[in-house]
């Protein structure tokens, strides 16, 4: 009883599986990769950026503007601790004569010209320039000294209307027009608090969809190509196999390690969630069951995605730059996903972008957090039609005869 | 020269007493610019071990890749066990054929019985007949439990040799290529490969084997075809190609025949 095609499908994941799981180490890479990817680029961010020490220098050639700079620099390192930024703050009365990331110059006449009731008292705020933490502490100085000059003016307005013997509210008379600003969602309903840091926290997770593009990949690659470079293919090609169920077997199973490292990507955005719990982002079950559904879906496209372009290239090293090309433009949607709303470009450019696959993925994430999971599912709908075409391209592409002779 | 040792289109295989399991006539095969086969004419019949000798390069693997469907041919004809590989139907008669390649290796990561397993898979959904495969795999093979457990990855040259034959033999194919099947062993391996070829060849399983190797070639082979340059150039028993070039051995005889053939023209 020769081996009918279900049959010969299973084996050659059977097959395929046990190959897989046995290389242990690229296994644990794989694997690695996703579930430390995203938490080392919090770590990254929020540790290296805490461990760099930025210096500040207030030269005081004011002696009255103490008590004021010494306000102002106990604001500052309140207000750089929550940040996340360590400073080295000095005061003294000499200018400045060594090299400070940022530097304060309080000159002569600042406190009695802050005194008088129309006088302008000027700070000089210099800093190094091409450091990102020194930009950083000179605006939250911007900002400090924002709120002390708003403190000021409202006692100028005491003090006229005291004169003018008028009664006023000054900060009604300084605002006169209030701004209340809220959120709402395509629907027009109004966005709930938890729905507005889900929008901002699902980029993340759009962006850690790129951690299982890459392996996806390199394990479908190999699939193909690992049979050439290992010298099995021959023995696979002439046995009585049909090409559907090698191409097909060889896909399921690249897509079943792929959920595998799907789960892993899970694994790293908790972690990663949990790593960055103080800065307002937000992750509920639903949303992290819904990307780990995405990723998996994600998986099986990208394998189905260059299975066809691998077949169809002349050479081993054609394939994997062709591989490569394809992962850098899953990188580059992944990329601009943390900072371009699709659903906001004009039409043209969305249609553009919504014919590159992985496009969806994202959008299908960014949609449920709207509250549209109709679209949600159109979006997963796209991607497993696009799995769909790309196997049947994958089936029609395997020329037996280009994959042995090529080199 | 001795009619009888030259490929002759117009004398019909079936004429022999056994059928044949492979018929060319006039193949030729393109690889890019170089033309591999040049108007090839081949007869292999059931039961015989036929050697295919030749120098390397000669064009003995793209014929067995044509033999096997792997390559379309440029031109001639081809019947292989009756069938076309060209035909649609082709894959079906794989089922039929056993092959090893020059350079081929066993899957390193699944042991040796994972390895026969999963080729008696492809051949068989049923289970009691895999299991059956499995047993005459084994006993081709003759490697013992321990090994079998073992990762093919950490076998010998002779041991994957041995086990990748097995895994051609399995099904009990009706035709057998065997392509520089003692390439790279060691001399007490190929000898192991040899006898191996020479007894399952008295149960009468059909070997055509591709060698440059001449004095394995007159070991093993009831017939022997010897191609270069993409042609063949002679045909017949040892005993007759020996007698025809006047050679002591077939290597000389093959020497004599490439050049009384015009070599590489």
């Amino acid at each position: 009883m020769a081996a009918s095609r279900s049959s010969a499908l299973r084996t050659v994941i059977w097959k395929e599986l046990i190959d897989i799981g046995r290389d242990r180490r690229a296994l644990a890479l794989m694997i690695l990769i996703p579930l430390v990817g995203l938490p080392l680029m919090a770590f990254i961010a929020s540790g290296l950026s805490s461990a760099q020490v930025v210096t500040v220098y207030f030269a005081v050639l004011d002696n009255k503007s103490y008590p004021i700079v010494s306000w102002l620099s106990s604001q500052l390192r309140q207000d750089a601790m929550q940040q996340g930024l360590n400073l080295n703050i000095t005061v003294s009365s000499a200018p400045p004569s060594g090299v400070y990331d940022v530097e304060v110059i309080v000159p002569y006449g600042f406190y009695e010209n802050l005194s008088k009731l129309d006088g302008v008292a000027v700070m000089i705020v210099r800093s190094m320039v091409g450091n990102y933490a020194s930009q950083e502490v000179t605006s939250l100085i911007s900002s400090i000294v924002s709120q002390l000059s708003g403190q000021i003016v409202v006692e100028r307005v005491e003090e006229l209307a005291r004169l003018a013997n008028v009664s006023i509210v000054p900060s009604q008379l300084l605002n006169p027009i209030q701004l209340s600003s809220g959120y709402y969602l395509p629907s027009g309903a109004t966005a709930t608090q938890q729905q507005v840091q889900l929008s901002f926290s699902v980029r993340l997770l759009e962006f850690s969809l790129f951690f299982v593009v890459n392996p996806a990949i390199v394990l479908v690659t190999d699939s193909f190509l690992g049979e050439k470079e290992r010298k099995t293919l021959e023995v696979l090609l002439s046995s009585p196999i049909s090409k559907d169920s090698l191409v097909l077997g060889k896909l399921a199973s690249a897509a079943a390690m792929g959920f595998i490292i799907a789960l892993a990507d899970s694994g790293g955005v908790i972690i990663y969630f949990l790593m960055l719990a103080g800065y307002g982002l937000k992750l509920t079950p639903t949303l992290l069951m819904l990307n780990l559904v995405d990723a998996a879906v994600l998986v099986f496209m990208t394998s189905a995605i260059v299975t066809p372009i691998i077949l169809r290239s002349p050479s081993v090293r054609a394939a994997q730059a062709s591989s490569y090309a394809v992962m850098m433009l899953a990188l580059g949607i992944y990329f601009s996903a943390l900072f371009v709303n699709v659903q906001s470009l004009p039409a043209s450019l969305k249609v553009l972008l919504l014919a590159i696959p992985f496009t969806e993925a994202s959008t299908a994430l960014t949609s449920f957090v709207l509250g549209q999971a109709t679209l949600t599912a159109t979006y997963i709908a796209i991607m497993l039609g696009f799995s769909a075409v790309f196997t049947i391209a994958a089936f029609k592409s395997l020329d037996v005869e280009k994959l042995i002779t090529s080199r | 020269m001795d009619s009888r040792v030259q490929p002759n289109p117009e004398v019909p295989l079936n004429k022999t007493a056994k059928a044949p399991a492979v018929i060319a006539r006039g193949l030729i095969k393109r690889l890019g610019r170089t033309a591999a086969l040049r108007g090839v004419d081949l007869d292999v019949v059931e039961g015989e071990v036929h050697a295919l000798a030749g120098h390397n390069g000669a064009g003995k693997t793209t014929l067995f890749r044509l033999i096997l469907g792997l390559l379309r041919r440029d031109g001639g004809d081809l019947k292989v066990l009756g069938v076309d590989p060209q035909d649609p139907t082709w894959p079906s008669v794989l089922r039929y054929i056993g092959y090893v390649p020059e350079d081929a290796q066993p899957y390193e990561r699944l042991t040796g019985y994972e390895y026969l397993r999963f080729f008696a898979k492809v051949y068989t959904s049923d289970p009691e007949e895999a299991d059956k495969m499995m047993s005459w795999a084994v006993q081709i093979a003759g490697l013992s439990d321990a090994d079998l457990r073992r990762k093919a990855g950490e076998y010998s040259n002779g041991m994957k040799k041995r086990l990748m034959i097995a895994r051609a033999l399995m099904h009990r194919p009706r035709l057998v290529l065997l392509d520089e099947p003692t390439n790279g062993l060691d001399v007490f391996a190929a000898h192991e490969v040899r006898e191996l070829i020479k007894g399952l060849s008295r149960i009468g399983t059909t070997f055509l084997i591709a060698t440059h190797n001449m004095a394995e070639a007159q070991y093993l082979a009831d017939r022997v075809t010897f191609l270069a340059y993409g042609k063949v150039i002679a045909t017949g028993t040892v005993k007759e190609l020996l007698e025809v070039y006047g050679a002591s051995d077939l290597e000389e005889a093959f020497v004599r025949a490439v050049r009384s053939s015009g070599g590489q023209s």
